[in-house]
């Protein structure tokens, strides 16, 4: 497809594109020509994969099945995209976080364990463990399964705003267009879910200023 | 500013690797000639296929079909199922003691790097749907069935030559203690081909690269354990590592002498004389629980060949289905040393 790649008609105003059509005018094309809708698949799957296999882990290919699965939503859904918004990330991470809750239980599964890896001295691997609890390590090998018990704790559409900012590295527009809801609010939930993380992990309350 | 997002995001998770394979049974689910067909969630047995970085039979196990069903394809939309049957019996025989007699009934093919094993075989597996609210994203439903297939598939002994893969589509057949869902016959019985591409890459399964793994036992089981298992227990995801080295493979004598002594030392494996896979030929299953399910290697039962998989529940609660229910079944038909693959027109399979 590369070097014959249809023409697309693309909005006016949109004209000199050094990177080729933005997304929205691959959606746009797509509509016509169903076809066109694997440039959005190239250009944003390996990125929504990381993001789904960090969530919900490496096994059982779970990854592959939600990346798969939120392409063919945003393939039906298509029709329904608003096309003033150039960038379809924010959707399509929209999308994948719906379907991650749907996982729910295999992602807070898989925080648990992380929770309780580090934390146990059982197991034949906890000599070792104590071993490389030493100096500065204690921050980074404890912080991250008290961090991921955390986590756990927060509610399934707290953790996908947060971890949209702080995994996606979307901002908080682009996290306010995924979930559909005013950047205000994005900001608002964002400090109680601060708010909570510093009592899970008992971290001292912020001064008020 | 050193705040509790910025913690989070210094302990993100590694990306697991994304397989040339799953993306491209993605991309060609948005663009391919086939019905579009929501590809069902976590399969039991093949799923860990999709974890086993870049093994091309990955593909296959989650691609399509279409065509006329073949023999034995009874549509049993029953609510429930058949009745169940017996749990497996733990015979005394050990695990050590039937791969050992597997071990030394090896044999091997002895392909040149220019041909290509040729696998047939017929699959039952588990396809999981959960439905979402829209507006939170709520688990609203759950529905599950049984998808069957038969498979052939071609693959370049040294990895160097496209393979391909055939898939009939059998009847679906209900879940024990499911209902049969709607979805379960979106897609009509039929015949698809694939193009397995190898785009410069060696994969992991060829027989060239199978014969690069260990020929002792104890190398073998540190390779078993050494693979990349996420937060399942070591043991477990050992035993899966054992079933993606022979599905759909040709494992070398010696390494498959390896593996199944290998085999024989993770805990938990254990022996049942009553197995049976899905041809209905009747062997001795070794095998380990997990989910709720024992998770079968079938043997027969005097030249201790691989028959096939079985996956019978043996905890109703954790796997949602009836005691002694099955859950998935396969049997490999034949192995066999061919000169060449079929050519197949495959417009939507590239590489990277």
């Amino acid at each position: 497809m590369s070097s014959t790649a249809p023409r697309l008609d693309l909005p006016a105003g949109d004209p000199a594109e050094p990177d080729g059509p933005t997304d929205a005018g691959l959606i746009r094309a797509s509509l016509e020509r169903p076809e066109e809708f694997s440039g959005v698949f190239d250009r944003y799957a390996d990125e929504i994969h990381a993001y789904v296999s960090r969530r919900l882990g490496p096994e059982l290919g779970q990854a592959d099945d939600v990346t798969a699965e939120t392409f063919l939503v945003a393939f039906r859904k298509r029709h329904k995209y608003d096309l003033t918004r150039p960038d379809a990330r924010p959707w399509l991470y929209g999308i994948a976080g719906k379907l991650i809750s749907g996982h729910r239980r295999s992602e807070t599964r898989r925080l648990k364990s992380l929770a309780k890896a580090a934390g146990g001295a059982d197991g034949p691997g906890a000599a070792l463990h104590e071993e490389e609890r030493s100096a500065e390590r204690v921050s980074a090998a404890a912080m991250r399964p008290a961090l991921a018990a955390a986590l756990a704790r927060l509610s399934a559409a707290e953790r996908d705003l947060l971890l949209l900012v702080a995994w996606a590295d979307l901002t908080y527009e682009e996290t306010a267009e995924a979930l559909k809801i005013p950047v205000g609010t994005v900001r608002s939930r964002l400090h109680r879910i601060r708010a909570k993380l510093r009592r899970h992990l008992h971290l001292p309350e912020e001064p008020t200023a | 500013m050193n705040d509790e997002i910025e913690m989070v995001r210094q302990a993100r998770p590694e990306a697991a690797p994304y397989s040339r394979e799953a993306r491209l049974a993605a991309r060609r689910a948005l663009t391919g000639p086939a019905p579009r067909r929501r590809r069902p969630y976590g399969i039991a047995l093949a799923g860990a296929l999709a974890v086993a970085a870049a093994s091309v039979v990955a593909i296959g196990t989650l691609v399509p079909g279409t065509r006329d069903a073949g023999p034995g394809s009874v549509s049993t939309a029953s609510v429930g199922g058949q009745a169940p049957v017996t749990l497996p019996k733990i015979a005394k025989m050990s695990a050590e003691e039937v791969l050992g007699r597997a071990a030394d009934a090896v044999t091997d093919l002895h392909p040149r790097d220019d041909q290509f094993i040729k696998v047939t075989s017929e699959t039952m597996y588990g396809a999981f749907q959960v439905s979402l609210k829209a507006e939170n994203g709520d688990q609203v439903g759950e529905n599950r069935y049984l998808y069957r297939t038969k498979r052939a598939i071609w693959l370049s002994a040294d990895g160097t030559r496209d393979g391909a893969l055939k898939i009939e589509r059998l009847a679906p057949r209900a879940y024990p203690g499911w209902p049969l869902p709607k979805e379960a016959n979106e897609e009509k019985p039929g015949t698809e081909w694939n193009k397995l591409p190898t785009c410069g890459r060696v994969s992991d399964t060829a027989y060239t690269s199978l014969k690069k793994l260990p020929e002792d036992a104890e190398g073998m089981r540190a390779y078993l354990y050494s693979r990349e298992h996420g937060d399942r227990p070591a043991d477990a995801a050992a035993w899966t590592a054992v079933g993606d080295l022979l599905r759909e493979t040709y494992m070398p004598a010696a390494q498959r002498a390896a593996l199944f002594k290998a085999a024989a030392t993770i805990p938990g494996v254990t022996v049942t004389e009553d197995a049976e896979d899905a041809a209905g030929r009747k062997g001795i299953g070794v095998g380990r629980e997990s989910a709720g399910v024992r998770e079968d290697i079938v043997f027969h039962p005097e030249t201790y060949e691989l028959l096939g998989e079985r996956g019978i529940v043996v905890d109703e609660k954790e796997a949602k289905a009836p005691l002694g229910s099955l859950v998935a079944s396969t049997a490999q038909l034949t192995v066999s040393v061919e000169d060449t693959a079929p050519e197949v027109d495959d417009p939507y399979v590239r590489c990277g």
